[in-house]
């Protein structure tokens, strides 16, 4: 659980504050994030954590508590703007300073849940702008597509391949042109607004401000 | 089937090595009738797999590996093993949960329990909990494994105790449950209300015939009364 330690003085429960947000995000969001926070929609700072992260959920836990730890110590909320990727997310939640995106994960984040299932159901190997630019890498640290099964696992459970274009960056044509080809799969180009990751952020910032905040007064 | 093929696809099980694999189990299916293989190699290379140190905790591909060298044996001895004949085996229903959009571990599951001679109907991802009942009543399964990949999806899964306890099914249907989730905390089986999990693939045929055993014993002890 979070070092959080609560104060010995009495506490007084408020609603409707307005406290400091900082946002930790996974990078494989950033590009998406910029361009929100270009346009004013996002309007506190974010940090971020490497997606690689992603590969080994103990060192996210690790990355993401202690990140949260330092910020809570200065008395600012936190938004993650992450998933459920890590088995133990829901330990870091329970903590009211920090709100996590009601989502899965950056793909239903992205996309929405109903749009995120069909796309799953269709066989479809979802591509991020972020790391399109550098998906051998992260293919191999997710498969291991160099080894001798690593094609024959994304084989058994994907058919496609579809870029999430969220217009935060160029298309990558050659990028995807080499990884398609990688793994046998022909590439779509799917369009996708950030409407619905922007409520997300607003519903996690809402939380934040409506939860139950702590106002000490000193004991008689 | 000599003991040192048994190795090599054993060792070719730890390094994730599928060519390797391939290399010995071909030659296997070309000197070795099915009941050779039944006897010799897989009994044996299950049991191996289901006790070793180095398979108590496998990775994604080491699983894929095992599943594939299980589906490989079973697809080359299909007439062997009959597989029309489904009153012949005990069958059970696999999905993933509500939500649940990742079916590699499933995968796995179905693969090595049709291993060990489980009939399997596996619904695929995203399965709400009617479906899954709807399937089990329909062929009488009496257990069903969810999977699930995520702490979210995973909360899901007490639907699935609520349908079965809202159908009257409770004692009759078993549910076992899986995933990262259930390994990284011991309550989660109890929040969801599952009957039980594996440590592993490798150890969900014993699971399931425990519960299903469960299910037998509980009918008798109910005609009793």
């Amino acid at each position: 659980m979070l070092s959080f330690q609560r104060s010995q003085k009495m506490v007084v429960h408020s609603l409707g504050r307005q406290i400091d947000i900082i946002g930790v995000a996974c990078s494989v969001l950033h590009p998406e994030i910029e361009l929100l926070q270009a346009k004013g929609e996002i309007a506190f700072p974010v940090e971020y954590l490497d997606s690689r992260l992603h590969m080994k959920p103990e060192l996210l836990e690790k990355a993401l508590r202690e990140r949260c730890d330092d910020i809570l110590r200065s008395g600012v909320g936190v938004v993650l703007l992450y998933g459920d990727c890590h088995a133990r997310m829901h330990h870091l939640c329970v903590n009211p300073q920090i709100a996590r995106l009601d989502g899965l994960n950056c793909g239903d984040i992205l996309l929405g849940r109903q749009r995120y299932k069909e796309l799953m159901k269709q066989g479809a190997f979802l591509v991020f702008p972020e790391w399109a630019q550098r998906w051998r890498v992260i293919l191999n640290e997710l498969v291991n597509i160099c080894g001798s099964c690593g094609l024959d696992i994304v084989h058994d459970t994907h058919d496609k391949l579809v870029y999430l274009d969220t217009g935060a960056v160029p298309v990558p044509e050659m990028e995807l042109d080499e990884c398609a080809s990688t793994l046998g799969f022909s590439w779509v180009n799917m369009p996708v607004s950030l409407k619905h990751f922007h409520s997300l952020i607003q519903d996690a910032v809402t939380r934040l401000q409506t939860m139950p905040g702590e106002t000490e007064i000193e004991e008689a | 089937m000599s003991v040192k093929a048994i190795d090599h696809i054993y060792e070719a099980i730890i390094e994730a090595n599928i060519s390797k694999a391939d290399q010995y189990v071909n030659q296997m299916v070309l000197d070795t009738d099915y009941q050779g293989v039944l006897d010799n190699l897989l009994i044996p290379l299950l049991d191996r797999i289901g006790t070793g140190d180095e398979t108590k905790w496998l990775n994604v591909a080491q699983g894929y590996v095992t599943s594939k060298i299980l589906r490989r044996i079973l697809s080359e001895y299909e007439e062997a093993v009959n597989v029309d004949d489904a009153a012949e085996h005990d069958v059970v229903v696999l999905c993933n949960a509500e939500d649940d959009c990742h079916p590699l571990g499933r995968m796995i599951v179905a693969s090595i329990l049709r291993g060990h001679g489980w009939g399997v109907v596996d619904l695929g991802i995203d399965v709400e909990p009617n479906s899954l009942l709807d399937a089990a009543e329909r062929i009488g399964a009496r257990v069903v494994g969810v999977s699930a990949m995520t702490y979210t999806t995973a909360s899901n899964i007490h639907k699935v105790r609520e349908e079965i306890t809202s159908r009257g099914l409770t004692g009759k249907i078993k549910l076992a449950v899986g995933g990262v989730p259930f390994r990284l905390d011991s309550q989660l089986v109890a929040e969801v209300e599952a009957d039980g999990t594996a440590a592993n693939a490798l150890h969900a045929p014993a699971l399931f015939r425990r519960l299903w055993d469960q299910t037998v014993d509980e009918e008798g002890d109910n005609h009793e009364r």
